[in-house]
């Protein structure tokens, strides 16, 4: 009942700023929750000015999503009514990150930074001078942020005040990724760097051969990381040392998917596929219609992912089964995205479309 | 006849003129009519004729397949269906109407972007035409690609690559590299004829700047990854250069880039100059300038140097003949009439008799080759034979006793396989009948055995090519050489002993010669060529052999001793039974899985553009083009709506409407529309005319070949004419009919015709529907000539004259760049006009390179002209010859525009006049 009041409420300030680049973008926060297994039921679609940049981010009871056209779009997570919609001065680069009441973004331009947005005071907090296409990651009280030029910067969250850099002298093409007490890094080349956290100091590299275009996925031990070669390699993560690495030849998503003993991966060449989490074998393999270029995303028995062929579709984690698939309107390029008990995933005709079971 | 022309007529109308003056250029002539038909694959829309069904089945099995390598190489899906026209031939291909241009032979296929649809022919090898596809293909991908981020961001203006990027990608995507870019990219190193990114305008279009592109695209792979493609489409929508673009995803400058890569050519080349050598320090070079080769020696003239051979050095392809101690000698002349459209350089060779009488050579006449047979001494014809199975042939040769003649032939299928024609009574037999390509046949001079070139084994599914012999007594084709490579050119030595070849069995082609005795699998290479070695053929005595060299960007033809030559021998092992295994296809017939759909002409846009403009004169005006067409270019429609708010007399008298329909899916081409237009239009010779007219017309245009074609139009219109210049006004239903004939066999530089003849010739009348009165009748005559003088001079004449009578004379105007220079534009006008250009033109300045103020401007190719013009334009009397003498300069830029500047004096014939009159004006020479 609190949720409908809730919902109440921000539907009536949205539309007392509906028309104005402004509205709500905080909404408090709401207890952790699962996400759910298929199938699903489409909850609500709303229209953006443009194709997504970047997965919806959970914000509590909102969630936002940005678009390739710089705008932060803020829709109530239940009832799909768009309560804020906020308009950057410069192009966006960069998918947004939300750390507490920050909503982190890099913008291009004579005065390209990344920009940390107070969603709560709705006004700028911080910004960080220079070209960091990377999505921006926080731990703790540290956001790292990465150019594509090779150097990573450790920022203090709340003032946006810098704590070390590291210049790789190398092109990266994928967010860093921050495991216990290291920050992973890849290169176009193929070199998988792990740097001290707290200091940036190189603690090992590995050579993968092929440039990395998967953010790093962490386990308790271990580290996965696709390379442009369509190459899937399991590290070890205190040392960097190989465990397995198998081919799939074809560039792999952004990011990797887990659960029960699998690790998913979309490829350019049309499939999902399901591997050994121990040994990397081929568990399953799904084929759509369509590059897959949306990352595939986790819940509990089940691997959601979506195609340049217009389905969001739901996988039987251990088999690759097809267990449902719901077709869209418009290609799927950027991930999917858990958002509190929901599935939200955006195609590139505009539409953003939110799952979840009523 | 093109579409713009057609969309020119219609504009036309706009004019006030009665009789239009037909424009020069050449025809694209639909000689065959196609029943068109359409399969439907998950990605493709492929448009196909009746006799090419095989091809249309492979063709998609081909597309699908290419489509799924594209979208893992880009990451991308394409969302919309392609369209993919094939033709079984090139001389097909050379019809189509999705693009207006003339249709080179060197054009393997094209991609159009307003339809994005991708065309292209068969030419022999399915091999090959899979290769093409993929490279357009790639096309289709990149295009989309760039749209699609382009379109996500928000960025209204499409912003192209550099074309040395988009094909070499395109080459890098679709195939291996070859022998011939390691040919390409060698020669370029060591004749210093590289040219590096930042200048690759030089060599814009050409196949070294494809090759170059394909080299630049795989360094790009190997320094930065093979996804620097993908993530340099991924940022297309962050800059506005390719330059930034790049800079912004790699770190590095094109500067950069461009070091390294010319560096790495280094290193990869220059090691070979120790163990090889160009042509020219090998050989004896036999030919000297233009482009020459596939000789084929006169065996008659004994130990005397005797050949026949393919040149190019003036522009059109001739047969030459070189005779030891003699200048070069012009056998046929071709490219300049219908009968000898195309000689076909890069695909066949001549033929010559035992005894050296006859030549045989194939040319493409009125939409078909031919085999035509030459009397070499008396240069005329002695046979002219055409198949009706048979649309396209290539490399002739004679039977022994000159009674027949084995040739490479492709059917209206498109497929490609060895025929024997008897000379005599013209009938063809067919040696082979599948889909491998059969080419480069060489008879024995036993006359029992054939050997030829053919990818008939396994590795010729790859576009490899072995030798093969086809026993004419017992019908059997037995595989003569095997290897993943390709043996071509093979020509029997005179004895019939030995065979000597083309091969790029070392990465070179290079020459080889087997025996044909038990011993024939030993086989020695003669050559170790830095570039490439083709087209053998064997001296009277045996002891050398002819060859075709590629050097500094070029072709000659060399003499090799073969006792001198340094040869390797070389042993081929045994062909097994793998290797010999001919391939087959997915999509033969009766396998198609795919649906089959009549075709139906369902037009789409192709141009929508609006304009408003105000003027302080005119007032404000505003209009849209609409310009729509089927897939196939065959029909076309044209919209013109448009409103002058100035009109004192209301709404609707400021209207303009014209519609115009095209049909060029047959030699006839046909137009017609109507249009109701109401206007001021400024006259020819500078005076304003207001005319409301409205009606409707009908125009035939009918070419008989490239060069000719004849003209027609009729139009009925109602018309209120206001003459204001002269306080007239007229009005009724005016029949206008013109007829026109246009010849046109010039031959051009970037900035006018060069060479050849260009001349026209036609009458008009216009007369008033209800009275049977004549407006006027008007006739004209234009011929213009073009005298080579070297290979980039010329003496340019034209000879023009117009004269038009009646109640409602046509006026014609002179003045100007394009006229009789020394006179300001249009400044002279009469009903009667005669007009003689006589024009020296010259290469004045090949390249200027202007530093300030913005950094290097680079022009290229100043030419320069002197000029006496002579003419008058008068009513009643035609008074006196006005003249100028002059000159000028003229620099064309990017291939569309001619900047012309001309200074002149005024002469009378009997004094020159003190002041010049300079003239800056903008198009090509007349």
């Amino acid at each position: 009942m609190a949720i409908w009041w809730r919902s109440f409420a921000i539907l009536c300030v949205s539309l007392i700023l509906s028309g104005c680049s402004g509205g709500v973008f905080y909404a408090g926060a709401l207890p952790e929750a699962s996400a759910p297994d298929p199938p699903l039921t489409l909850l609500w679609q709303q229209k953006m000015d443009a194709a997504p940049l970047g997965p919806a981010v959970d914000a509590g009871s909102l969630l936002l999503q940005l678009s390739a056209r710089a705008t932060l779009y803020a829709y109530d997570l239940y009832s799909g009514e768009r309560v804020g919609k906020r308009g950057y001065d410069n192009e966006v680069c960069s998918a947004p990150t939300v750390a507490g009441d920050l909503v982190m973004v890099s913008t291009l331009g004579e005065d390209a930074a990344v920009v940390a947005w107070d969603r709560r005071a709705q006004k700028e907090r911080w910004r960080h001078e220079g070209t960091f296409c990377l999505e921006t990651v926080v731990r703790g009280d540290t956001a790292y942020v990465a150019g594509e030029s090779g150097s990573l910067h450790a920022l203090d969250l709340g003032s946006g005040k810098e704590l070390w850099q590291q210049k790789l002298e190398v092109r990266l093409r994928v967010a860093p990724v921050v495991a216990d007490e290291q920050v992973l890094l890849g290169d176009g080349k193929g070199m998988l760097y792990a740097l001290g956290r707290f200091d940036g100091e190189e603690i090992w590299r590995q050579d993968l051969e092929s440039g990395v275009r998967t953010a790093v996925l962490v386990g308790e031990d271990r580290l996965w990381v696709g390379t442009a070669a369509g190459r899937i390699v399991a590290l070890e993560k205190a040392s960097g040392k190989v465990l397995w690495q198998v081919e799939l030849a074809a560039l792999p998503t952004k990011n990797l998917a887990l659960t029960a003993g699998v690790l998913a991966v979309g490829t350019a060449d049309r499939h999902v596929y399901g591997l050994d989490l121990a040994s990397g074998q081929e568990r399953w393999r799904f084929e759509t219609q369509g590059a897959v270029r949306s990352s595939p995303v986790a819940v509990a028995n089940a691997f959601y992912c979506a195609s340049s062929d217009e389905y969001l579709y739901a996988l039987e984690a251990g088999t690759g089964q097809l267990l449902w698939k719901f077709r869209l309107e418009g290609p799927i390029i950027e991930s999917i995205a858990l958002v509190g008990q929901n599935v939200a995933v955006a195609t590139e005709k505009k539409m953003l479309y939110v799952f979840g079971r009523r | 006849m093109s579409a713009l022309k057609w969309l020119f007529i219609t504009l036309l109308l706009l004019s006030p003129l009665e009789a239009q003056f037909s424009g020069f250029g050449k025809n694209k002539v639909q000689f065959a009519e196609f029943d068109w038909q359409k399969v439907e694959t998950p990605h493709f829309d492929v448009f196909f004729f009746e006799e090419e069904k095989d091809l249309a089945s492979y063709a998609s099995h081909m597309a699908e397949r290419q489509y799924r390598d594209l979208e893992v190489k880009f990451a991308h899906s394409v969302q919309r269906r392609i369209p993919l026209i094939v033709y079984s031939s090139h001389i097909y291909f050379e019809q189509t109407n999705i693009i207006p241009n003339l249709l080179p032979e060197g054009v393997a296929g094209f991609t159009e972007y307003l339809k994005g649809r991708v065309a292209l022919p068969l030419s022999g090898s399915l091999p090959d035409f899979e290769r093409v596809l993929h490279h357009e293909l790639v096309h289709v991908f990149t295009f989309d690609r760039i749209a699609r981020v382009l379109e996500r961001r928000g960025v209204l203006d499409f912003r192209p690559a550099p074309l040395w990027f988009t094909e070499g990608l395109a080459e890098y995507w679709s195939s291996e590299w070859s022998s011939f870019g390691d040919m390409i990219m060698r020669d370029a190193l060591f004749s210093g004829r590289l040219v590096p990114i930042a200048q690759m305008y030089y060599i814009y279009g050409t196949f070294q700047m494809y090759k170059e592109g394909e080299s630049i695209c795989h360094f790009m792979a190997e320094r930065y990854g093979e996804d620097v493609f993908e993530q340099l489409f991924e940022n297309w929508w962050r800059a506005e250069t390719f330059a930034e673009t790049f800079l912004l995803t790699t770190g590095e400058s094109l500067e950069e880039l461009d070091e390294a890569w010319v560096y790495s050519l280094r290193k990869r080349y220059l090691p070979d100059i120790a163990a090889s050598d160009p042509p020219s320090q090998m050989a004896a070079a036999r030919t000297k300038t233009g482009f020459n080769i596939k000789p084929e020696v006169v065996t008659a003239s004994g130990d005397s140097l005797d050949f026949i051979y393919f040149t190019n050095s003036q522009g059109y392809t001739q047969i030459m003949r070189q005779r030891e101690g003699r200048e070069p000698e012009l056998v046929v002349e071709g490219e300049r009439l219908p009968v000898f459209e195309s000689l076909h350089p890069l695909s066949t060779r001549p033929a010559v008799t035992i005894d050296g009488k006859l030549l045989a050579f194939a040319a493409k006449s009125r939409g078909r080759d031919r085999l035509y047979v030459w009397d070499i001494e008396k240069k005329e014809s002695y046979r002219d034979l055409s198949f009706e199975k048979v649309i396209a042939i290539s490399t002739p040769s004679f039977s022994p006793d000159g009674r027949r003649v084995v040739f490479s032939g492709a059917q209206k299928s498109g497929l490609t396989d060895l025929y024997i024609a008897d000379l005599e009574s013209g009938t063809l037999e067919a040696l082979t009948n599948d889909l491998y390509h059969d080419r480069d046949p060489d008879w024995s001079p036993d006359g029992e055995q054939i050997v030829f070139s053919s990818d008939r084994f396994s590795g010729g599914r790859d576009g490899r090519y072995n030798l093969f012999l086809y026993d004419l007594k017992a019908e059997k084709i037995s595989q003569l050489s095997h290897g993943d490579h390709n043996d071509q050119h093979p020509s029997f030595s005179p004895d019939g002993g030995q065979i000597a070849f083309s091969s790029d069995r070392d990465t070179m082609f290079n020459l080889y010669v087997t025996r044909m005795d038990d011993k024939r699998t030993a086989t020695r290479r003669l050559t170790r060529v830095l570039t490439g070695a083709f087209d053998p053929v064997w001296r009277a005595d045996s002891e050398s052999l002819l060859f075709s060299g590629y050097q500094s960007g070029g072709f000659q033809i060399y003499e090799m001793e073969i006792a001198t030559a340094d040869s390797v021998a070389e042993v081929w092992s045994e062909i097994t039974a793998s290797q010999s295994e001919p391939w087959t296809l997915a999509g033969r017939q009766g396998e198609s899985l795919f649906a089959l759909r009549p075709y139906s002409s369902k037009m789409s846009l192709d141009i929508a553009q609006s304009q408003i403009s105000q003027d302080p004169e005119f007032g404000t005006s505003g209009g849209i083009q609409l310009a729509l067409s089927d897939v196939l270019g065959n029909d076309q429609y044209f919209f013109v709506l448009s409103h002058i708010a100035g009109s004192r007399t209301g709404f609707f008298d400021g209207l303009n409407l014209a519609f115009s329909r095209l049909h060029l899916g047959q030699q006839l081409n046909i137009a017609w529309g109507m249009f109701r237009l109401n206007d001021r239009f400024s006259s020819t010779f500078g005076r304003f005319v207001r005319e409301k007219r409205t009606g409707g017309y009908v125009s035939f245009s009918y070419p008989f070949s490239r060069h000719e074609r004849i003209e027609t139009r009729l139009s009925l219109r109602h018309a209120e004419i206001d003459r204001q210049f002269e306080g007239r006004q007229l009005s009724g239903w005016l029949a206008n009919n013109f007829v026109s004939y246009t010849h046109d066999s010039s031959l051009w530089l970037p900035t006018g015709p060069l060479e050849g003849k260009r001349y026209s010739f036609g009458v008009g009348q216009t007369v008033d529907f209800k009275t049977s009165r004549r407006f006027n009748a008007t006739l004209f005559g234009d011929y213009r000539h073009y005298f080579r003088l070297s290979q980039r001079t010329s003496l340019a004449m034209r000879y023009m004259g117009r004269r038009s009578a009646g109640d409602l004379p046509e006026f014609f105007s002179l003045g100007g760049s394009w006229t009789l220079r020394g006179y300001p534009w249009r400044s002279i006008w009469g009903s009667k006009m005669v007009l003689i250009n006589q024009e020296l033109r010259f290469p004045l300045v090949d390249r200027l390179v202007i530093g300030f103020p913005f950094g290097d401007m680079d022009f290229s190719a100043f030419r320069g002209a002197l000029f006496v013009d002579a003419g008058n334009a008068w009513n009643d009397e035609f008074g006196e010859w006005r003249g100028a003498v002059g000159t000028g300069v003229r620099l064309a830029l990017g291939g569309v525009f001619v900047f012309r500047l001309d200074g002149a004096r005024r002469t009378n014939f009997k004094s020159l006049g003190n002041d010049t009159h300079w003239d800056f004006f903008f198009g090509w020479d007349f």
